[in-house]
């Protein structure tokens, strides 16, 4: 029939038309098809609540954004016991996790080399849910997932899209709807005195009118590493200023428990207006990553950090290929007045510490489908931030009174001690057009321009190209630039105590201080990524990233060298650390991933993942040495596969493998106080400490179909072979070099959905 | 970063509507609904079943899944083979398990209907008041235009046959008095 059309043709044009309809179906159908094959994964549930794709819709595909990205499905949350982003996160490629190493992040994280969650956009709905001043936050328990559809994860800056500090990707948990009446209650309790607990459910009160509401709370003893890492642990003096004020003979044990809760609410009238919150609280000891030479182990000492947004966005049509969102969101962070350190660097008294972050935003967006070719998302946004850091107080920080009302001095001084605060504003406009030139290729070009009250105005673009010859490849190309602007967690940052030790002329000589730089500029990051999506068959998907970035002004910890006697007046500060624009960084690497899926005889399916991942990068931190990037692995693997046994039973084991990452210092620990290190002899760059590689195998068993068809019981198993590993330690000259990991552990937990 | 200048003349240059550009079919929605179909046997009970028997999965009308369906039914189904059909017409349809009514059909749906009330075939269709006029199951998208699907179950229509749904299938569908 084609051919007969095109014969009878009569002016080329017309002929072409036609050539290059009928070409254009014949991709759709075999883009249907594909399509069909991938949403057979999915439940019947999701399924159903799968936006449909139309030429009317901005929602995108997979194969239409040309940034590399990851979905990660409910089904396999649940088999793969993603109990929260940090389980997930470690489980992605291209992403190195240091568990329990940070005082006031408590994990450490790396993504394709950016180091610290500060690098990642980490959104709930599409609202931040992350720190609201952009600072450092745990990413650990306080992330929980029950609640989640889906989460997608996007590699590679998208400031064009989502703001400039969308540095290193973004991560989007997807929550269910309410109109899905999914309802579940999970109750778990394992080794080490842990327990969790999670609910969701939601219900459609009137046509009109869906709720959702959801949480969790986890707490957990953790092992007590000195039963199972004693070298790491030997009772020493804890010396302040010369003196053991905490004598070896009567220290205490290890601990290292954390808690967490969150919480989850969604109202959506009808399908104009969307309310929400979203609260998560995380606590964990400000011993964490430290060692008795330079902490007590207090269960007191507590790190009680919490998030809370609420936000509002109300979507609306205002011309016929117009679809509008206005979004208003009010993001709070808070460490509570009694939190405190209990460190060498407070004496081994109580250091107290204060954060308090505010972020209120507004933004409109629109998606205008201009044509069958082109789609422009647009927007205007304006954030208002306000923060508050003190630290190292001899008492709590009073809420109730201003930064300058608190009265407080540094201790053994006469010195007043003033807390820091900041306030800032940013204005936004961007615009991204998606074009599709052809059946196989399409192109993305997109630009942010910010306008930060203090760091000034930036341009951030961002292009990409995505050719896809045939089902079985996709090609993607992305050229992405952000910047981060430094939040106040570092240009605020400061510390330390005086012994009462006075100069000639009588300034208090402080030694070990944190000082404030107010300076800072932000850091400004490039990043070039071409991906490959290969899928020989509807069950075997293969994916390679390549990418290339660059970061200049990188924000560092450093020294300076010489004596401060400008930021405390009356005291003079001996080589005191700052943070400073010294650094420059860049990282070459490639994920590769594949995903398999199965079916052994008729009672077995199963599903395969894996990831290889290897990259080189260097940090110059300021001193004009090229070194490795600390917290990253130069090698990675990790693999995984889900057996399941009809409905009945599913099986999955996960192995994580990885080589040796460096922990940032320069040499082996000189304090004989100081626990061991896996560092040794004489290194060169771009040589430093590193904390040894080690494999991981975690076991995962649901039995399903319980309780009337409506319980599933799961038992995890994490470190099953009972493997002593570490993870590399904080850069802090007084921390673990190699921080010592959970042994064998396991969870029980009884999940009914209903 | 590059200069401001520079990245607008870039974009005013790609903003420039390519002509020759062929506009991208709709496929989505039938990725979705072939999909969806796909998965319904194994939340239907289907009476006249037997063990080691094919299930035949038909398509009535100008079947808008192109070629999904054989692609989906090259995967068993709980160890059950599947055959997709096309009957020509409702009388051809007698010897399906499940069977999808286009939208070509909708004008005569009342006589396809009548014609399939004596056997145990699953009637399903994405033709809007499918379930309503007597179908069994209906997929319809949402009002709101957000473009998510609907089941909508006519249980009355299957009951009749000793047609039943799963319970977790009642549960996300909406149920259809006629």
């Amino acid at each position: 029939m084609f051919l007969d059309i095109f014969m009878r043709a009569k002016h080329p044009f017309i002929a072409l038309a036609v050539t290059a309809c009928f070409s254009s179906t014949a991709v759709a159908q075999t883009s249907l098809e594909e399509d069909a094959a991938s949403l057979l994964d999915l439940s019947l549930q999701d399924l159903i609540a799968t936006p449909i794709v139309t030429a009317s819709r901005q929602a995108e595909t997979r194969d239409q954004t040309p940034a590399q990205i990851m979905v990660i499905t409910r089904a396999q949350i649940r088999e793969r016991r993603y109990k929260n982003l940090a389980d997930l996160l470690a489980d992605l490629p291209g992403v190195d996790f240091q568990r329990g190493t940070k005082s006031s992040q408590y994990n450490q994280f790396a993504m394709q080399g950016y180091v610290g969650p500060n690098k990642l956009l980490i959104m709930q709905d599409g609202i931040r849910i992350a720190h609201p001043g952009g600072g450092n936050f745990p990413v650990a328990e306080n992330l929980a997932l029950y609640q989640a559809k889906q989460v997608e994860v996007l590699y590679g800056p998208a400031a064009a899209l989502y703001g400039a500090d969308a540095v290193a990707g973004v991560i989007n948990i997807i929550t269910d709807s309410a109109g899905q009446g999914r309802s579940s209650v999970a109750l778990g309790a394992g080794r080490f005195g842990s327990r969790e607990a999670s609910f969701f459910t939601g219900a459609q009160i009137t046509e009109q009118l869906s709720i959702s509401v959801g949480g969790q709370r986890q707490q957990s003893d953790r092992a007590p590493l000195d039963r199972y890492y004693p070298g790491y642990f030997q009772p020493v003096d804890g010396i302040f200023g010369g003196q053991p004020i905490l004598p070896a003979a009567s220290r205490e044990a290890y601990t290292g428990a954390i808690s967490s809760h969150s919480l989850f609410a969604k109202i959506d009238f009808a399908e104009h207006l969307t309310l929400g919150l979203h609260r998560s609280h995380f606590n964990s000891l400000t011993s964490t990553g430290d060692p008795l030479a330079t902490a007590q182990y207090d269960r007191n000492a507590q790190w009680p950090t919490t998030n809370d947004t609420i936000y509002g966005r109300w979507r609306f049509k205002p011309a016929p290929n117009v679809d509008a969102q206005l979004t208003l969101d009010h993001g709070r962070m808070e460490v509570a007045p009694k939190a405190y350190y209990n460190n060498i660097y407070n004496a081994f008294t109580h250091g107290h510490s204060y954060i308090w972050g505010e972020r209120s935003g507004i933004e409109q967006t629109v998606n205008w489908r201009i044509n069958a070719q082109q789609q422009l998302q647009a927007g205007l946004g304006w954030q208002k931030y306000q923060d508050i850091e003190a630290g190292s107080l001899p008492q709590p920080f009073n809420p109730s009174a201003s930064v300058t009302g608190q009265g407080m001095l540094y201790p053994n001084t006469t010195l007043p001690l003033l807390p820091l605060d900041a306030s800032f504003h940013n204005a936004s406009a961007y615009a991204q057009l998606q074009t599709q030139w052809s059946a196989q290729l399409s192109s993305v070009v997109g630009l942010r321009v910010d306008r930060h009250s203090a760091y000034g105005s930036a341009v951030n673009p961002r292009l990409g190209a995505v050719y896809k010859p045939s089902e079985q490849h996709v090609f993607k190309l992305l050229y992405g630039q952000a910047f981060r602007a430094p939040s106040p967690e570092e240009s605020l940052s400061s510390y330390g105590m005086f012994d009462g030790q006075q100069d000639a002329q009588g300034r208090y000589v402080g030694r070990n201080f944190r000082i404030p730089n107010l300076d800072l500029q932000p850091e400004k990051v490039r990043t070039l990524s071409a991906a490959w999506d290969w899928r020989p068959s509807p069950q075997i998907n293969l994916g390679t990233h390549l990418y290339h970035s660059r970061i200049s002004n990188l924000v560092v910890t450093k020294v300076r060298a010489g004596n401060d006697s400008q930021t405390i007046p009356g005291a003079v500060l001996i080589n005191p650390e700052i943070k400073g624009n010294a650094g420059q960084q860049h990282q070459s690497g490639l994920d590769l991933s594949a995903q398999w899926r199965f079916r052994l005889g008729s009672a077995w399916t199963g599903d395969l993942w894996g990831s290889a991942s290897l990259i080189h990068g260097r940090i110059n931190e300021g001193d004009g040495v090229d070194w490795r990037i600390p917290y990253v692995a130069q090698h990675k693997l990790k693999l995984g596969t889900t057996l399941r046994w009809r409905d009945r039973l599913s099986i999955t084991p996960k192995i994580y493998a990885t080589g040796a990452v460096t922990n940032g210092r320069k040499k082996a620990p000189t304090n004989a106080l100081l626990p061991p290190a896996a560092c040794q002899g004489n290194l060169s760059a771009p040589a430093r400490c590193s904390t040894p590689g080690y494999t991981l195998v975690d076991l995962h068993l649901g039995w399903h179909k319980l309780l009337d068809g409506k319980a599933t019981l799961w038992l995890d198993i994490y470190n099953l072979l009972d493997r002593r590993y570490y993870a590399a330690g904080g850069s802090g000259s007084q921390t673990f070099w190699d921080m010592p990991q959970q042994p064998r552990s396991w969870m029980l937990t009884l999940d009914y959905q209903f | 970063m590059m200069k401001p200048q520079t990245l607008l003349i870039a974009l005013a240059l790609l903003l420039a509507p390519p002509v020759w550009a062929q506009a991208p079919a709709a496929a989505a929605e039938y990725a979705v609904k072939s999909a969806l179909l796909y998965k319904l046997p194994r939340f239907i009970y289907l009476p006249n079943l037997q063990d080691g028997q094919a299930l035949q999965l038909c398509v009535l009308g100008e079947s808008p899944f192109g070629g999904a369906l054989q692609k989906l039914a090259q995967t068993p189904i709980d160890g059950r083979k599947v055959a997709v059909q096309h009957p020509q017409n409702s009388k051809q349809a007698l010897d399906c398990d499940l069977l999808f009514i286009a939208r070509s059909e909708a004008a005569q749906l009342k006589t396809t209907l009548s014609a399939l009330s004596q056997t145990a075939v699953v009637t399903i269709s994405d033709i809007e008041g499918f379930a309503k006029a007597g179908g069994m199951l209906e997929m319809a998208l949402d009002a709101d235009g957000k473009g998510a699907l609907s089941i909508l179950i006519n249980r009355k229509a299957a009951q009749a046959h000793g047609i039943q749904f799963n319970a977790q299938l009642l549960r996300l569908a909406k149920i259809v008095e006629p």
